[in-house]
């Protein structure tokens, strides 16, 4: 029985391993030709601009700096492109009510920009430079940039305490003053 | 004879508290306060991109000609927005790269008409806003540069707002996509940089070592490098490496370098190399001269005291006040405690 049973399982065996072996290879070549397909459609540079604290001070006579906090910020470059990038900020000249006091406060503010860190779900390695102290006025001046191949995904600026310094002259009028700054992201000029 | 010493404790710890509180009344009174703290700001509400290209936009076109393209607008958020388009002149931030000016349109920026200037968006809406470009007949050099720029409508009312009832030194803030434009015609590229003067200025912030810029030829130039170092005699007062962002043909670049402490009146000797990328390097070998005016404009503008944080430090004389007013609560505390202490007598 024994002797019988052995020769044929072993046909059976090895005729069973050739059907198999017919029936796996096209299935291997079907897997080696079915490709996940799809498309990563290109996303938007933008940004979030820091909410700057406002702040109430005495005329003192004398010129005095006064220095606030200035809030988080971020970019994001979603475009897949690696091109860079760079965020540029400029500042009117305080006024109040609108209108140019007599004595103003012109081309008198100063930010620190904080440096930019990968946010959480970034793996991004290389982020976007960040500038030296800059003096803002209507010229815009480059805060952060992002040269090729580097500041790709989401950057966060922590927030600073005492990162703008405004200079109040002596001789400046008395008022609720204000200023608006603009920050501006763009991609590089091509 | 209890009675009085328990009058006495009483009547010390309230002169204590007064003193204090009057110290803390002063302290809070002088003050710079910072009215309340910024909040975390909201994310972005819409984004600006090209149609059929990623990045910035590249137009090739003669004179004379009309080129046409167009952005899309896209509202990031849940709720209806207007964004508001604007076509911008290109010219160099203070440090390099592009400032896109909206207020005049009088350089190449003029050239853009939008299809509209005002776009209303549904929540998570898109909508492709056309442009064209006419280039003027007269038009030469190869490269040209201009933006269009996105701003949230909302954004702009809130600069507008003129302060209100705001008590405070406030800061509004607008938040600006721009996308840059090249019109490119035919013509040779060339890039060049030159150094047209220096001098020391003078400004609220202090003093500085200004060089003005300008950068030539029919290109951008992508970026350069400063080092440069300034010398009094043998001394070296002054040393720099800075890098600058894109630079425009055409348009004039004051870098400025903060100087570190004051100047003195005399002369300095600037030496370094300017090392623009793509274009000739230029060395800088000459004086700048701090005048007798410039050292008493100086004087007059710059504080004379260090800095003062709006949100945390305070004047010497509220510390010195407080720090009295404590050491006097200390003192009848002290006092009280010795008189608590006393063994009672009898009364005869």
């Amino acid at each position: 029985m024994r002797s019988f049973l052995h020769p044929r399982v072993t046909r059976v065996t090895a005729a069973i391993a050739v059907v198999a072996a017919f029936a796996v290879v096209p299935v291997a070549a079907q897997a080696a030709d079915t490709d996940a397909t799809g498309t990563l459609a290109a996303g938007a540079l933008t940004n979030v601009a820091p909410v700057i604290t406002p702040f109430n001070a005495t005329l003192t006579g004398v010129t005095q700096t006064i220095q606030t906090d200035v809030g988080a910020s971020s970019v994001t470059d979603a475009t897949g492109s690696g091109a860079g990038y760079s965020v540029t900020v400029s500042a009117t000249a305080p006024t109040v009510g609108g209108v140019a006091a007599g004595a103003g406060t012109g081309s008198t503010l100063t930010l620190t920009p904080t440096d930019a860190t990968a946010a959480a779900g970034n793996p991004a390695l290389v982020g976007p430079d960040t500038s030296a102290p800059v003096a803002l006025g209507a010229v815009a001046a480059t805060i952060s940039n992002a040269a090729a191949g580097s500041g790709q995904g989401e950057w966060d600026y922590a927030a600073g305490a005492n990162d703008l310094s405004v200079v109040i002259p002596g001789d400046a009028s008395a008022g609720a003053y204000s200023s608006t700054l603009t920050f501006t992201t763009a991609p590089p000029v091509a | 004879m209890t009675h009085l010493r328990r009058r006495a404790g009483t009547s010390a710890v309230l002169a204590g508290l007064t003193i204090a509180a009057f110290a803390a009344a002063s302290a809070s009174a002088a003050t710079p306060t910072a009215p309340a703290p910024a909040p975390k700001p909201a994310g972005p509400t819409f984004s600006v991109t090209p149609v059929g290209s990623s990045g910035a936009l590249l137009l090739h076109g003669t004179p004379g000609r009309v080129l046409h393209g167009a952005v899309r607008v896209h509202n990031t958020t849940g709720h209806t927005i207007t964004v508001v388009l604007r076509r911008a002149d290109v010219r160099n931030a203070s440090n390099g790269n592009a400032d896109y000016d909206t207020s005049s349109g009088s350089g190449t920026g003029g050239w853009l008409r939008l299809a509209t200037t005002d776009v209303r968006l549904a929540p998570r809406a898109s909508r492709d806003v056309a442009f064209t470009a006419t280039v003027p007949t007269t038009a030469t050099g190869a490269s040209h540069y201009a933006g269009i720029v996105a701003v949230d409508a909302k954004d702009l009312a809130s600069a507008a707002g003129k302060g209100g009832k705001k008590r405070s030194f406030s800061f509004n803030r607008v938040t600006r996509q721009a996308l840059p434009l090249t019109i490119r015609l035919p013509g040779p590229l060339t890039r060049s940089l030159a150094l047209r003067s220096a001098a020391i200025n003078v400004q609220p912030v202090g003093a500085g070592l200004i060089l003005n810029l300008l950068p030539g030829g029919t290109e951008l130039i992508q970026s350069a490098t400063i080092r440069l170092r300034v010398t009094r005699g043998s001394t070296v007062v002054l040393r720099s490496t800075a890098g600058l962002g894109q630079l425009f043909p055409g348009e004039p670049l004051a870098y400025r370098i903060p100087w570190r402490g004051k100047p003195t009146k005399g002369s300095y000797q600037v030496s370094g190399v300017i090392t623009p990328r793509g274009a000739a390097p230029i060395s800088i070998n000459q004086q700048v001269t701090f005048t007798p005016a410039k050292a008493a404009a100086l004087k007059q503008a710059t504080p004379a005291l260090p800095g003062t944080a709006a949100s945390s430090s305070m004047p010497m004389w509220v510390w010195i006040a407080l720090a009295a007013g404590a050491a006097g609560l200390l003192a009848l505390l002290i006092t009280v405690w010795k008189l608590a202490r006393r063994p009672l007598r009898p009364v005869a």
